[in-house]
């Protein structure tokens, strides 16, 4: 109760700012609201790939082994997010993740190669369901190591095998002899990894629940051989930028009105909503107001003013409805 | 030499799809396409064609284009700079304040807080709440989060001064900040006996400022048409006395509480501050659309007005105040009121580089560009509600519009004013 009145008497100080604010405002990481970790170390782990330590704030909420996070990151003054699996047990002192520079990845270079210890980072809640109990096969290709970590770390299971495939010098190769599990290297140079190489490699693979992560190809055919087995297999996909056809429209849904409109490229998404009986707000209508703003949820619309194409998958992106159109099919939360 | 020569402009001539596409998408049928209005011709616009418009449109796309391209890392810095000083003085006021029972403490309090809080509503909350830092993705300085140290409540102020007066500038009956409910600023607004005395009103209102944005915000006027029931309009009026008192609170109790002994002194100045902030930012409003030059509309224009037009439009309705970078900040760089019109969701830190541009646009299409020192602007206003308590009006402020033309054009008005007075008024 004493906490109560304290924390009203201290939002009537800082009205119309939340005290959170004011703490963010001394120091970033104190925020609740929105949540940030500091970079406190770096590690090359690989060719390209660099593992992040983050002493997170006050918002962070914890993770489960596996899961993955959102790191936020402002780049030419842009708010930018991409995903990373989570490499450190919920336990640690730290969070650790890594990150490969991907070729023209402004955020992945960013982060494996410019970022240096005491740079602030947003982060995003920890997500993902990926774990799976009892005797476990894991597979993974390349930085798709990352999630095996976390759960082995988190100490999910006592009984698994590991075979992890790369190409020439693995990602996290020093990190592969300490894991609670028996551990096969392969390297891909002289070809992928194929599911008949697991008789040899691991006999009772059929006994085991089979966890996979790694390029799409490996994802494809272990599923595969899984299911022809009649084995469980459990997959973390890295999802790929969705491929925004250029020039198209597609149907765009409203989730809270729950109403779906097929759109044009040229139609701006209020128009088209409205058309199909949505109660969309509105005000201006050309995109001066931002009465009409929405979160775009998935796919990605372009505006009609510059031409940009904004994506769900850079994060929290709002879009006027009146000023953009369907760049493929899309969800808005209006 | 004109300040777009360093640049390859894209060709006037042609009007790029994008604006083609946002024409249609807004007025089905546009300018030039067949029942098209012709409502859009106004003394300051009569020697233009429907291409110079559209040509003017496009240039003007194209100076929205090139710094909304080139927005980054250093705009992002500004506005956080913007914010960081911001508190920095008005946790330095309220410190100062604190101890206001001794007299430096108290004037030095005083005026932090007030300019504090007169950044924090003008250069930094006004523009937060158009969108203009919303491309930074920054869910802490985003037009949809934020909420300022107004009484007004942000997403009430969004929809009457975003939405109506942003969209509708200076059109009447459809733009309510002309004259705000109260006052008579325009000639063409039907006169009342209250106006009498509407210097005063005037006055009054400035003291009282955000508390009459606050109620104007409301729109009790809805009720009173019977648009509205008064049930209807409780709860919105509920949200916003909660605010209000919120505010009050804040102010008038809770830091003179933590003052001590110096409580009086330290409500004094609280209630000091906001006076400043409503006197300041009630003059830096009135400069921007109120001036004598500054043009309204009629309700027709807006039939099926084009972007072209409604950017023109901006520009004849709106006027900018001439001075130092202090004072730009200090009014939230409303004194480009006219890039801010054209432009209302772009940052303003950009507005002062693009002024001497849209003054050029305005130079080349013989078009008024509204400009002047603050004195005059202010006292242009001043002079207008005084003149405006009385009846009529519409001479001399038609003489003070015309005088405000590009010359030669001055000359052309005047030929087709006294044409118009010799026909005899048939039509």
């Amino acid at each position: 109760m004493i906490a109560g009145v304290l924390a009203r008497a201290t939002r009537a100080l800082t009205t119309p700012l939340l005290p959170d604010d004011c703490l963010a405002f001394v120091n970033p990481l104190w925020s609740v609201r929105v949540p940030r970790g500091r970079i406190v170390a770096t590690r090359p782990v690989g060719p390209s790939t660099t593992e992040l330590t983050l002493r997170t704030g006050a918002g962070w909420g914890g993770h489960r082994p596996g899961q993955h996070v959102g790191l936020g990151v402002d780049l030419g003054g842009r708010r930018h997010w991409r995903t990373y699996s989570i490499t450190s047990a919920p336990t640690d002192e730290h969070l650790t993740v890594s990150v490969t520079a991907v070729p023209d990845g402004s955020v992945s270079t960013h982060l494996a190669r410019v970022a240096r210890p005491g740079d602030l980072v947003g982060l995003g809640p920890a997500a993902g369901g990926f774990t799976a109990e009892g005797s476990l096969l894991m597979i993974s290709g390349g930085s798709g190591i990352t999630p095996m970590l976390g759960l082995l770390r988190g100490g999910t299971a006592d009984d698994v095998v590991l075979v992890h495939s790369g190409r020439g010098a693995h990602v996290h190769a020093d990190d592969l002899a300490g894991l609670p599990a028996t551990v096969h290297r392969h390297d891909s140079t002289t070809g992928h990894l194929r599911p008949a190489d697991l008789d040899a490699l691991v006999p009772d693979w059929r006994s085991r629940t089979m966890l996979v992560c790694g390029p799409a190809g490996m994802l494809e055919t272990f599923t595969a051989a899984a299911a022809a087995a009649g084995v469980p297999c459990v997959v973390e996909r890295f999802r790929p930028p969705e491929p925004v056809a250029a020039g198209t429209g597609g149907t765009v849904t409203f989730t809270t009105s729950g109403v779906t409109a097929e759109a044009d490229a040229v139609t701006p998404l209020l128009r088209a909503g409205e058309d199909a009986g949505a109660l969309l707000p509105s005000g201006c209508r050309m995109g001066i107001c931002h009465t009409c703003v929405g979160r775009l949820t998935a796919g990605a619309v372009r505006n009609l003013h510059t031409g940009e194409l904004e994506t769900a998958d850079d994060g929290e992106v709002v879009v006027r409805t009146c000023v953009s159109a369907a760049a493929g099919d899309c969800a808005v939360d209006l | 030499m004109t300040a777009l020569d360093h640049r390859p402009l894209t060709d006037p001539e042609v009007i790029p799809d994008h604006v083609t596409r946002i024409n249609e998408a807004k007025t089905p049928t546009g300018p030039g396409r067949p029942g098209a209005s012709t409502a859009h011709i106004t003394a300051s616009t009569a020697h233009l064609s429907v291409e110079d418009i559209e040509r003017i449109g496009s240039e003007l796309e194209a100076i929205r284009d090139e710094v909304m391209s080139s927005l980054g890392e250093a705009d992002a810095r500004y506005i956080r700079r913007v914010i960081r000083t911001q508190r920095g003085l008005e946790i330095a006021g309220r410190i100062l304040l604190l101890g206001a029972l001794f007299p430096p403490a108290f004037v030095l309090g005083s005026a932090s807080l007030g300019v504090a809080k007169i950044l924090e509503n003008m250069e930094i909350g006004h523009n937060v709440l158009h969108g203009q830092w919303d491309w930074m993705r920054d869910p802490e300085i985003h037009s949809t989060t934020w909420e300022w140290d107004h009484v007004s409540t942000a997403s009430s102020w969004q929809q009457t001064h975003n939405y109506l007066h942003h969209t509708y500038t200076n059109v009447h009956n459809k733009d309510r900040d002309i004259g705000y409910n109260v006052l008579r600023v325009d000639p063409d607004q039907p006169w009342h006996p209250t106006h009498l005395w509407q210097t005063v009103t005037n006055l009054g209102l400035a003291l009282i400022f955000e508390y009459g944005i606050a109620a104007f915000d409301l729109e009790i006027d809805q009720v009173q048409r019977g648009e509205k029931t008064w049930a209807e309009k409780m709860p919105e009026i509920r949200v916003m006395l909660r605010k209000a008192g919120k505010q009050a609170l804040k102010d008038y109790v809770v830091f003179p509480a933590l003052s001590g002994p110096s409580f009086v002194p330290a409500l004094v100045g609280g209630l000091l501050a906001n006076t400043i902030r409503n006197v300041w930012s009630h003059a830096v409003i009135f400069c921007g659309h109120f001036p004598v030059e500054v043009e309204t509309f009629d309700e027709e224009r807006l039939e099926n007005e084009s972007q072209a037009e409604w950017y023109v439009r901006q520009m004849l309705g709106s006027a900018n105040i001439e001075g130092s970078a202090l004072l730009h900040i200090m009014t939230g760089n409303l004194s480009h009121q006219i890039e801010h019109h054209l432009f209302p969701d772009m940052p303003s830190n950009h507005y002062a580089a693009i002024a001497p541009k849209v003054r050029d646009l305005c130079r080349r299409y013989g078009l008024p560009y509204h400009s002047g020192p603050m004195w005059k602007q202010y006292g242009g206003v001043l002079w207008k509600i005084a003149r405006l308590s009385f009846p009529g009006g519409h001479e001399t402020i038609d003489k003070r519009r015309r005088r405000a033309l590009p010359v030669g054009r001055k000359a052309a008005a005047t030929l087709r004013r006294l044409r118009q007075r010799a026909v005899p008024q048939a039509a």
